[in-house]
Formats: C-alpha cells, structure tokens, sequence
C-alpha cells in the first residue's frame, strides 16, 4: 500500500554569482522529474553525491518546501498545502541541526513537545519509557542539552523525533559523526522501529548502514533518480565482478615465467612491492580454474574472493 | 608577530564588515540627531546651541574609538574559543599583544565609523568643523582618550579570564562610561559635587575631554595633565594585573 | 497554554540553577538603560523643560516605550535573535512541528534576566508619576493599558523586522538601523525632532502612537482626540502589515529555502 507517491516532482534554484561587475543568474535544476512510491512500512535507504537533490527532495516531502512542478502526496495528504496538518504524521531528524532545546534538561525538550503535539498523558508516558529503554536515555534525562555528547544529543534527538509516534519518519544523516557505539545503538533502534512497521526515509552516506537496515534504495543523481530497487539489484544490474585477491608468501615475491603469463591471462594487477595480486572474476574466469592455475604456479601465503563492496558500485552509479 | 603586524591583521579583518559598518553609521547619526534635538529643545534659541551640537556629534563620531571599541579587549572571544593559550605563550605578552589588536580596530574606526558619522553631522546639522589650532590638540586628546578606553576594556577581557563570563563587568563598564564620560552632558551640567568629581575621574577622559578641547572650552594642558595622569595610573595596573594573572594561570596550567 | 507555562517552569529552572550570574546579569541590563535616564534627570535639573514636556512627563513615556521592549525581551528572544535560526537552518526545525511559527518562536526561550528592564522602566514610572503629580488612580490604569499597546506593538515591529531574515538571511543591521534608533527617539517627546523623524515615529515605526501621542493628550499638551486612540490605531494598522510580511516571507522560504 503506498504511502509515498512521488510524480514528476521539480525542483529549479535561481543561483546569483557575481562575474566582474555584474551578477549572473544561473538556474539549477535540482529535481528533474523524480518519480517514485513507497509503500508502508518500508525500510528505503536515499543515497546520492552531494548536490544531488536528496535535501530538496526531503525538504518537500516533509512540508518545508514547495516544488515547482509535478505532485507529492504522503500519506493521503499534500505536504506542502498542509503543513501544519500534515506533520502531526511523520517524525524528522536532520543530523546537522538539533531541535532539542538547549539550555533545557533533555526531558523537558519531550514535556514541551507533548504540549505542543497534544500527546495525551498516558501515551506520553509509555512512550517515553519505550524510547528510554530502547535508546539508553536515563543517564542524560535530566541534563541540559548542550552538555551532552555527540551521541547522547543523536539519541535524544531520535526520541524527540518520536514523541508524538508518527508512523513515517525522515531521517536526515542521522550517524553522522557518531562513535561505533553510539552509532550501532541508533542503528538497532531503527531496526527496532521498523519491526513494529514505521515507515523509514533514510538519508546516509554510510552505505554500510544501507546495506544493514534498507530493502530498497533510491539514488539519485544530478536531480534525477537513477536507480529505485533492491541492493541485490543494484549489484546484478552494475555487474561489478569478484575479486580474487592473492598474497605472495614473504621471499616469493618475483614471479617467474609461468608466474608472469598468468598475471598477463587473466589481465592481473600486480604489486611486486607488496606480493598481491587482483584478479577481477568476470564471467568468463571460473574461480575453481582460476585457483587450480595460481596455485600451481607460484607461492601462496593466503587468498581471498571478496564481492563487490557497496561503495565501489554506488561509485560507479554516481559516475554515470 | 610584531605589533604593527597585529594591528594591521585587526584592521582589515574589521574591513570584512564594512558595509555592516556604513549602515550602522546611519543608526549612529540617528542617534546623534535624536540627542541633539534634545539639546535643542532645552537650550532654544541660545548661543550655546551650535557648540551643543558640535559637542555631541563630534562624541557621537568619536564613540566608536572611545567606548564601542571591543568587548573585553577581544579577550573573553578568544577564552570560549581557546586560543587565549597563544596570546599567553607570546614572548611579548598579553598586554602588548591586546593593545595593538585594539589598535588596529581603532584606525579602522577612526577613519571608517568616526570620520563618516562626523561628515554626516557637517553636512546635516551645521557641526562646526575644527579650528586649525584645535585640530591637532584634538587628535592629541583622542588618542589619549582611545588608550584609557582600551584599558578599561582589557581590564574586563582579565575579569573574564578571571570569571569567565564578561557580562557583569562589561555592562557595568558601559554604565560608568555612559554616565560619567560626558559623551551627552559635559561636566558643566552634572549636579552639585558631580560637577567637581566628574572631570577629574577617568571616564571623562575618553569623551568628555576630546570634545572639549575641540571646542575649546577646555585648555589643552589641563586635559592632557589629566589624561596622562590616568594612562599612567590604569596601565601600571594592567601592567600589574597581567603579571598577577599570567602567574597563576601558569602555575594552574591553564 | 501549556507549552508556555512547560517553557516557563523549565526556563525558570534552568536559568536560576546560575543564581549568582542570574541576579548579575539581571541587575546590569537594568542599570544601564537607568544611567540613561539619570543623565536625562541631571540636564532637567538645568532647564526644567524639554520642548515644554517636565521631567516627569518625559519619565512616563520612557517607562512606556521602555516596558514594551524589557516585556518583547523577557519572551521575544526567539525573534530577537531570529537570523541565528536562518543562518543555521534550524527554522526548519519549526516548519517540522504542527504549531504556527510565531508562536514556536516565542516558545524558544523565556530570558528571565530581562526583568532588570521591566524593574527599572517601572521605577522610572513611578518616579515619573510622583514628580509630575499627576493624580495616580487614573493615570496608573492609563499606564497599564498603554504598556499593553506598546508590548503588542513591539512585538509586531520585531516581527516584521524578522521576517526581513527570509529575503536576506541576515537582518541585525536593519534591526539596528530600523528598531533601536526608533525606539530611543520615541522615549523622548516627539515634537523635539524635525519632520522626517516625527513622521517615521508616526506612521512607519509608529512607537510615538502609544507613548507620546496618548500622554501628551492626557497630560493637557495635544488636544486632538485622535492623539487618545493612537495607539488603538496604530497597532491595529499595523497587525495587517505584520501578519502580511511574515506569510510572505514565509512563502518566499518555502520557495528557495537557504
């Protein structure tokens, strides 16, 4: 069932530069037609260069900004038309700005927000209790915000976020900059809360966090969407090959005749300083084959195949 | 880095807000001309009204040199920000390395604050320009009075080293030099004993004694015996302080 | 409603946990607008008036201009330091929660040291009142309702003055140029000023609307009637140009952003 239905959405800014003495106006086209949906209670992972159009894109589809072509309806409604309306349902976090209030202990930042969303008392409270187990927010409870430490402010901004318990949340680089630690805490709770059927929005640049938590992605590119699907996908449609990664043992390094044809069949990167070797197995090099043939002809300390990483092939997506 | 050098880097980071700077000449002159329209209304058609008014715009102009010169001599930013350490470890010290920031800050509101406001005042409300004889004597009292001000400034930059927030000492620095420095009331009016005691304390140093000499109401001897008198006394004190406090910052490590 | 009283409790809390620096700073914003009025005190004791206004008369729409601004500054911090929030982005923040902005932003803080102003600019009126002999049963509940006008007013002034952030990002030049020369000229009997001043203190920050206008009529000094319901005038004229450029502003950030 859809809860996102994007169509032709466009986005253009009027840039001023100053050339010389004059000021030259430029138009940046930042969303190109950007169509898509998402359906509830889906894990969809938002991944594009800087500059691309993912902060445009989340900026209309939570209210705060208007496009300048095609439509965005979220959860039946026009975020945009009713702002005010329409944010009672979704929960956002911009990891780079904090909405907690400052010089206020952590829990009087939720007792202002239930005012302001009109929380009943008995949710409140259970609510509260839920996002303090499961987010660790005892210790800094009763701390003014501006004490706390990058993790511990992440933390309670997640909660703040989930005050009034919307069903779709936006989250915007929400690890940025976090500790391992900290960082896997916020991780699990995403998880935690998509199990109960949120429905997540992330925006990251750690791929690793997509490959954790997301079963779709959207990248987007120069304004336009350049891949909506799964990981697996993504990974079939690059085509990225395996690599097979050979280590020389200590003293074997030099590589004789059959050594050397081996290295120029297989099209091989060689570090003679180092002892590896990397062979790219594309279809037509069965690993079986392959490891029979090194094997044979030189010395090996170790070996390993590794698929290809996320970020070599997003890398090739943001390419294009 | 050499004083000059550090006077010079002040003066063109203020240049980054020059415009900031003309539009707030504006609200300057404005305030100028809601003051002068006071004076105005009280002393009427009296001869003394065009020295009224000079008096007050020239204080005006010279304000941003003689009191809205930094906040705690730039010494509470570089607290919150750390970079107190380096000023500290300089082999010419604090004190010599605040002034000549100051400095550079000075210079530049001198000619880009103080001269515009001052213009503004010739052109729009008949300010009578300076007599040749008085100019140099005036120059001589401004820079006079921009040294006590910068010492009094530094003094609150050492509280906030001291106490960490500058607030207390800087809002009460602005209340002593608005009261008692004569930028709206020259000492003549001041009541009763003031009138005595108001010329004779430091604050009137920075404004009250410039203005006068440009008038000429004041002897240029009497204002520099005083000026000097107070230069001397509140920079063997900075003097002192510094010392004090460097000491102890270096036997807490900071 | 009890956002404000949840704000009021926490900020109280919070900002009484610094006690020693709280009554500081509390006392210092007050003294130093009082040396302000002192060195206006010390001139009258010379001429005993200024454009035929007494001491006292003047002490009273001092006070008034005055509370307006210690009252704007006690709740209207979020406004006041508004182009923090364009500069930071962190408007978005507000756009983010169902509640109309104004409001949020009167929700940001509550800067309890401010009182020092309200304290002050009270003395002053009661000072003004004694030294006038104005007859104070009348003249106090005159007070109150013209406290009341100056604070909305302040408050829309300030608004607008706000919304100019949404075109410029930063505004503090304007504000200065704008609000604080206004606002000074305002304290003091209008008539003083030449036309330009005393036409922008009437029509376009019209702070001489709730202030001297109303005074001078009941102190005797302006006789048109009109100078009695100024400030009824002037606020409510103001409220349409104030609700105006905020929601434009507001749909020109929606537009582009920052």
């Amino acid at each position: 069932m859809k809860i996102v239905d994007v169509e032709n959405l466009q986005k253009n800014y009027t840039v001023y530069q100053r050339k010389g003495l004059l000021r030259e106006k430029r138009i940046i086209r930042a969303l190109q037609n950007i169509s898509f949906t998402v359906n509830r209670g889906e894990f969809l992972g938002y991944i594009g260069p800087n500059g691309a159009g993912k902060s445009t894109t989340i900026k209309i589809l939570t209210g705060i900004m208007t496009p300048d072509g095609g439509s965005a309806i979220v959860d039946g409604m026009v975020p945009y038309r009713e702002r005010k309306r329409y944010v009672r349902k979704i929960g956002v976090v911009f990891g780079q700005k904090t909405q907690l209030w400052w010089d206020l202990p952590v829990r009087d930042t939720y007792t202002l927000l239930k005012a302001i969303y009109g929380v009943p008392e008995s949710r409140f409270k259970e609510q509260i209790n839920y996002l303090s187990d499961h987010l660790e927010l005892e210790e800094i409870m009763d701390r003014p915000v501006r004490q706390l430490s990058l993790g511990q402010r992440m933390r309670a901004e997640l909660a703040a976020a989930l005050v009034h318990d919307p069903e779709l949340l936006f989250l915007d680089e929400p690890t940025i900059g976090l500790d391992i630690v900290s960082k896997h805490r916020v991780l699990q709770f995403l998880r935690e809360l998509h199990s109960r059927g949120k429905t997540i929005f992330l925006t990251t640049h750690d791929l690793k966090d997509i490959e954790a938590l997301c079963q779709e992605i959207l990248i987007i590119n120069h304004g336009s969407l350049v891949y909506k699907g799964t990981l697996e996908g993504l990974k079939v449609m690059v085509k990225l090959p395996r690599v097979l990664r050979i280590q020389l043992r200590e003293g074997a390094f030099s590589l004789d005749g059959r050594g050397a044809e081996f290295i120029e069949r297989y099209a091989a990167r060689y570090d003679p300083k180092i002892g590896i070797i990397d062979v790219e197995l594309s279809g037509a090099f069965r690993p079986a084959n392959v490891a029979r043939e090194f094997m044979q002809v030189m010395e090996i300390e170790d070996f390993r195949i590794t698929d290809p990483s996320i970020e070599d092939v997003v890398r090739i997506i943001y390419r294009k | 880095m050499s004083g000059l050098a550090i006077a010079m880097t002040s003066f063109n980071r203020s240049r980054a807000y020059l415009l900031n700077h003309l539009v707030n000449n504006l609200g300057s002159f404005i305030f100028g001309y809601i003051y002068v329209s006071i004076w105005k209304a009280a002393l009427g058609d009296s001869p003394e009204t065009p020295s009224m008014v000079t008096y007050i715009m020239v204080n005006q102009s010279i304000l941003w040199v003689t009191m809205f010169l930094s906040r705690g001599a730039y010494l509470p930013q570089k607290i919150r920000e750390g970079t107190i350490v380096f000023d500290l470890l300089r082999p010419y010290g604090l004190l010599f390395c605040s002034f000549f920031e100051v400095a550079g800050h000075g210079l530049y509101s001198l000619i880009f604050r103080a001269t515009p406001i001052f213009l503004l005042g010739y052109l729009l409300l008949g300010v009578s320009p300076p007599e040749i004889g008085s100019l140099l004597p005036f120059m001589l009292t401004l820079f006079n009075g921009f040294l006590i001000s910068f010492l009094f400034n530094y003094f609150v930059g050492l509280w906030s080293i001291k106490f960490l927030s500058p607030t207390a000492a800087q809002g009460l620095l602005y209340m002593t030099m608005n009261l008692l420095g004569g930028a709206f009331l020259p000492a003549e009016y001041y009541p009763g004993f003031l009138r005595f005691l108001m010329p004779l304390l430091p604050f009137a140093c920075a404004n009250y004694y410039p203005s006068s000499v440009y008038l000429g109401t004041v002897s240029l001897v009497r204002a520099l015996v005083l000026q000097c008198f107070w230069i001397v006394v509140l920079f063997l004190l900075a003097l002192y302080m510094t010392e004090k406090l460097t000491r102890s910052i270096q036997v807490q490590g900071g | 409603m009890r956002s404000v009283i949840a704000l009021f409790m926490a900020s109280l809390k919070a900002q009484y946990e610094y006690r020693l620096n709280f009554w500081l700073d509390t006392l210092i914003n007050g003294v130093n607008l009082f040396s302000d009025f002192l060195l206006m005190a010390f001139l009258m004791l010379s001429f005993k008036e200024i454009g035929g206004w007494s001491l006292g008369e003047i002490a009273v729409i001092y006070s008034i201009v005055e509370m307006g601004w210690g009252i704007f500054r006690l709740f209207g911090e979020g406004l006041h330091r508004f182009e923090e929030l364009m500069v930071t982005g962190r408007f978005d923040l507000l756009l983010i929660r169902p509640m109309n902005t104004v409001k949020q932003l009167l929700l940001e803080r509550i800067d309890f040291r401010r009182l020092g102003v309200v304290i002050e600019a009270l003395a002053v009126a009661v000072f003004g009142f004694t030294a006038s002999r104005i007859d104070f049963g009348d003249m106090w509940l005159a007070y109150i309702v013209l406290v009341f006008f100056s604070t909305v007013m302040t408050f829309e002034i300030n608004i607008i003055l706000a919304a100019i952030a949404f075109w410029t990002v930063r505004n503090s030049d304007i504000i200065v140029l704008a609000f604080y020369s206004t606002r000074t000229a305002a304290m003091y009997p209008a008539h003083i000023y030449g036309p330009v001043l005393k036409n922008v203190l009437t029509f376009i920050v019209p702070l001489a609307t709730v202030a001297y206008f109303p005074v001078g009529y009941l102190t005797g000094r302006i006789t048109s009637i009109i100078a009695l319901i100024s400030p009824v005038l002037g606020v409510t004229a103001l409220l349409p140009v104030t609700v105006l450029i905020w929601k434009l502003g507001l749909k020109h950030y929606a537009s582009t952003g920052t």
